[in-house]
């Protein structure tokens, strides 16, 4: 008698392997998880979804404040509100992501302890989100530039913008890796939650989200190249503009550290969610 | 006939003890040890000792359900049922052994959760739907039913947020009854709501087993367990008791139940009693039953004749105002009847009690047969009489299982 397969196995010491397969089985879930993120941060709000525009541009206004005006830091050729606002919205939609799936764990914990489902979802829906946050902010920002333009002022949008969406991705797979591996590991200890939302602040002052490469001194110049989100950055703008001269290695660089980041994340993340509930 | 669940030597350790900065560096000493000893000696790699905060929720636990089967999870809070019950369900991973499980599994653990309060019912049908793992379309077939089923077709459109909290439970057991898996795990505190919902619940929770292949049921009514579960796991303190067919594990449990009642009693009394008195005031030295169907000493056929219940007591001190009462409970420790009288002579020594009853219908089981004396305000002296009280089972009686606790001859007809 031949026996059947099982359907699925559960295994001491094996990971609780989400399948690529089973991911694909829960896609529907994955898509009303999304739409329940997006509809729950805007319902009962007066603005609504308004609140995608108004954030960049407060921001915005208020680096064009400080650093422009004040710092009197250089924007390149770009205006500074053009230059400000398009580091703000990428900057925000990779901290977004690494900050919530960094929270999975201690966030869906309650859901996780009672029903089973791949956990990865809900990381991945959370990038999808911010993703979807993400293009509306883009469509305000080319607003922004289509009013430069009938005002006189010239900004090139080239072909480059092809490459957009490959640099997203790889910001959201760095997002994805060093969330997981910090969902992985506040299961048991959460030290490392409490300064995330501090060291992502800290880490934009070093990613050219306010200053471009020109304006960093040679001596500081390594200290960029260790931080794969300052090339990332620079791809997207040149990738959105193709003013800045971007070098390739960085980008390389900065893909490969996207790549190990992911793995070790994902592999982390996979050994957490077998015994996670026992100490949430 | 194939096997559908199998789960072999499963145990699950857990940690109490806080996290903290000491348990972090003793989780990093012990790490670094245990690497240590690694590199001098590999195959000593895997052994690691229990530390004093570990806890073994399950320790090697095995069973099989095949096709057809309901199986039956009891033992007391805390013997592991649902420690038990997350491992087949994919939540928790244990810490040895293999689960296989061959179809469809759901386990409506807790109703409810991943429910969304901004988002409508409708919404939260499909929602919670797709997590407990139905497609879209699925969904969508069953919707109907499901709205019907919750009786919440006017508020359907309706933010859960501002359902009331039995509107919310209904929606929710509603889309947990309509998944129609293969291998459904149940517990009984699902049903939910007021009492008319609360019997809509059961019979569709007897529907879901009767459809599906295989079920897991947990429950703390043994007369549930004996009519719906054919195999039965008895769990106690993380270990199988008994595993094997419901009617013969369910017996066994509720002797044991009963020794536990009593002895709960027992000491309860004793403690009161302590406080004043160092020896017991009384003992039971012995003690019988009869009837006209059976002569034996503790047990007796369920019948309508007259049952005389003979109590012989030893009374070491004198009671003043005392009181004696002779109380039949079932193995649940539920009090069914209790009779008392005053006591008139109140000198030590012995007591001959004599307790009739006209008729005792009471369904097969063990009963606990205890005698209380008190001194008007305090009982003083609790006497369990050992063994229990037996009701045999009744031979070629033609009825099919005994619902319920009494045993009367009733007679149900169709009026014409």
């Amino acid at each position: 008698m031949n026996t059947p397969k099982p359907t699925y196995v559960v295994e001491a010491d094996k990971l609780l392997s989400t399948h690529p397969r089973e991911l694909w089985v829960y896609r529907e879930l994955f898509l009303l998880l999304v739409k329940r993120d997006f509809v729950a941060v805007y319902k009962q709000t007066v603005l609504g979804p308004l609140w995608f525009f108004v954030q960049p541009f407060l921001a915005s206004l208020v680096f064009m404040i400080v650093f422009g005006q004040i710092a009197r830091l250089p924007t390149t050729n770009l205006p500074p509100l053009v230059f400000y606002m398009s580091g703000i919205i990428a900057w925000s939609f990779f901290s977004n992501c690494l900050s919530q799936v960094a929270f999975t764990f201690l966030g869906s914990g309650g859901l996780f302890r009672k029903i089973y489902f791949p956990r990865l979802i809900v990381p991945l829906s959370q990038i999808t989100m911010n993703l979807l946050n993400f293009v509306a902010q883009l469509l305000v920002l080319l607003g922004v530039i289509a009013f430069y333009e009938l005002s006189g002022k010239r900004i090139e949008l080239g072909v480059k913008m092809l490459a957009l969406p490959l640099v997203l991705g790889v910001m959201a797979l760095l997002a994805l890796g060093i969330g997981c591996l910090i969902a992985a590991a506040t299961v048991k200890y959460r030290d490392l939650n409490i300064i995330v939302g501090y060291t992502l602040n800290l880490w934009m002052y070093g990613s050219l989200i306010i200053y471009p490469r020109s304006a960093v001194p040679q001596n500081l110049l390594w200290l960029l190249a260790l931080n794969p989100m300052a090339s990332l950055i620079e791809c997207y703008r040149s990738s959105l503009f193709g003013t800045e001269h971007t070098e390739v290695q960085p980008a390389i660089i900065a893909t490969a550290i996207t790549l190990v980041v992911a793995v070790a994340g994902l592999w982390c993340f996979a050994k957490a969610e077998g015994t996670f509930t026992d100490s949430i | 006939m194939s096997v559908v669940v199998e789960a072999e030597n499963i145990s699950k350790r857990f940690f109490l003890g806080e996290r903290n900065q000491r348990a972090f560096f003793e989780d990093v000493a012990a790490k670094g040890m245990r690497g240590l000893r690694h590199l001098f000696d590999p195959k000593d790699g895997k052994t690691k000792k229990d530390s004093a905060r570990d806890f073994w929720a399950l320790r090697d636990v095995s069973f099989q359900i095949f096709q057809g089967q309901t199986l039956g999870i009891i033992g007391e809070n805390g013997a592991g049922k649902s420690t038990l019950l997350k491992v087949l369900s994919r939540i928790t991973q244990p810490t040895t052994g293999t689960v296989k499980v061959y179809g469809r599994l759901a386990s409506l653990l807790e109703i409810g959760t991943g429910f969304h309060p901004e988002f409508s019912g409708r919404d939260n049908i499909y929602l919670n739907g797709t997590m407990l793992g139905l497609s879209r379309r699925e969904v969508r077939d069953r919707f109907d039913q499901i709205v019907e089923f919750s009786g919440l077709e006017k508020f359907i459109d309706v933010p859960v947020k501002n359902y009331s909290s039995g509107m919310y439970v209904r929606l929710a057991f509603s889309v947990a009854a309509h998944l129609n898996p293969e291998i459904v795990i149940l517990d009984e505190v699902l049903a939910v709501g007021d009492a008319v919902f609360q019997k809509k619940c059961f019979d569709r929770i007897e529907e879901i087993i009767n459809e599906g292949h295989a079920a897991i049921l947990v429950s703390h009514g043994m007369g549930n367990v004996r009519r719906m579960s054919q195999v039965c796991l008895w769990l106690r303190h993380g270990r199988v008791e008994m595993f094997g067919p419901t009617h013969e594990v369910v017996s066994h449990y509720e002797k044991q139940t009963t020794h536990e009642v009593v002895s709960h009693y027992e000491k309860q009394t004793a403690h009161q009693h302590e406080a004043t008195q160092r020896e017991p005031l009384a003992t039971l030295s012995s003690w019988s039953v009869e009837s006209q169907l059976s002569k034996n000493w503790h047990t007796i056929v369920p019948g309508q004749e007259k049952v005389t219940f003979h109590f012989e007591i030893e009374l070491t001190a004198v009671i003043p105002h005392c009181r004696i009462s002779v109380s039949i409970a079932d193995a649940q420790g539920l009090i069914l009847l209790t009779q008392d009288c005053a006591l008139q002579e109140t000198k030590a020594g012995k007591i001959s009690l004599i307790l009739e009853l006209p008729l005792l219908p009471l369904r097969p089981g063990d009963y606990i047969v205890s005698c209380a004396l008190s001194d008007g305000e305090h009982t003083v002296a609790f006497l369990r009489a050992t063994p229990e009280l037996t009701v045999l089972d009744e031979k070629n009686s033609g009825r099919s299982g005994y619902h319920g606790v009494l045993n009367l001859p009733a007679r149900l007809f169709v009026n014409e």
